[in-house]
């Protein structure tokens, strides 16, 4: 499954989040969806010339929407989406793994990693 | 899809920028070709107009390129020979304050055909496709060069995977020295061996670093 929708990065920050089975959801798809809107303009400050030309979108459905991002940077949204799932006070949560997700999509963006 | 030169080097440039993406490179290459085309003053047009006889000092004549382009420098103004037995005719002078718009030094007092020639650089708007236009026959002459300053600038940017300031200085010098060398081709007309004229030594007084000061036209 490639990262190309909106229904895509739901459904791949699912499956990080082992959350794939609806009885119903741990993570709603509106938390998703609205981490997924908030990746974007984080990632625009790290690396606007990713964005030329683009305006930045706001998703509120998990639908067929074409997230409009450069393909070699599709995984650091699905990551800072799985880190900010994580970042909610529950206890089956840890924040060091939050965290490592958090930090693992800055480095994607703005290294080789 | 963009033509095979332009493709050939934004691949090159790829290969040494992890993580870039096409449209961060075509902005790049846009300035880059500005810089390289200011520097060198490599790509010319010759502009021919008609001088009305009747036109009063100061008139402003416009300098209008044949493809999408800034005029960057005037560089020189002949009367057409009526003949065609000589390429130019009589020199006349001529300056450009505003880009684009040239005023005579004096008038002619009949019609006169004229040939301005002019130094272009890039403008926008650029293709549909992002690719900034050009001749290409700059590309293929300068392919090197012009690499070095796109990989140069790229590198330059602050906070992306491809960053490496040592690199690019050493791009950005080398781009400079390329286009520099362009120039000096420009200036001989790109003619094998074709130097500028020197005073002959046997016959200069005293050293170069005297008073005689002789030598030609760098």
């Amino acid at each position: 499954m490639a990262l190309e929708t909106v229904a895509d990065y739901v459904a791949f920050v699912r499956e990080l989040l082992q959350d794939e089975k609806d009885t119903p959801y741990r993570y709603s798809n509106t938390s998703i969806v609205r981490a997924l809107s908030i990746a974007i303009p984080e990632a625009k400050k790290l690396r606007p010339d990713l964005f030329i030309g683009v305006t930045t979108p706001t998703f509120t459905v998990s639908d067929a929407t074409v997230v409009p991002i450069d393909e070699m940077y599709r995984l650091p949204l699905a990551y800072f989406c799985v880190g900010m799932m994580q970042l909610r006070d529950d206890e089956e949560v840890q924040d060091q793994r939050a965290a490592a997700f958090l930090s693992m999509a800055t480095a994607k963006l703005t290294t080789v990693s | 899809m963009a033509a095979a030169d332009i493709t050939r080097l934004i691949n090159n440039a790829r290969d040494r920028l992890p993580g870039a993406i096409e449209q961060a490179m075509q902005r790049e290459l846009f300035n880059v070709m500005d810089e390289f085309f200011r520097g060198s003053n490599v790509w010319n047009e010759d502009i021919e107009m008609e001088i009305p006889g009747q036109d009063p000092t100061n008139t402003v004549y416009p300098l209008i390129p044949s493809t999408p382009a800034l005029v960057d420098k005037l560089l020189w103004v002949y009367q057409l020979n009526p003949n065609d037995l000589m390429a130019r005719g009589s020199p006349m002078g001529a300056s450009m304050s505003v880009p684009g718009e040239m005023v005579l030094a004096l008038q002619p007092s009949s019609n006169v055909p004229i040939r301005v020639t002019v130094a272009l650089t890039v403008d926008d708007p650029v293709l549909r496709n992002g690719y900034v236009t050009f001749p290409a026959w700059v590309l293929a002459k300068y392919r090197d060069c012009i690499l070095d300053g796109l990989l140069g600038k790229m590198m330059s940017q602050p906070g992306k995977p491809y960053t490496n300031t040592q690199l690019s200085v050493f791009h950005m010098r080398k781009f400079k020295q390329g286009y520099v060398a362009a120039r000096v081709e420009w200036t001989r007309n790109n003619t094998y061996r074709q130097q500028a004229w020197v005073f002959p030594q046997g016959f200069s007084r005293g050293s170069q670093k005297g008073r005689s000061r002789w030598g030609g036209p760098a």
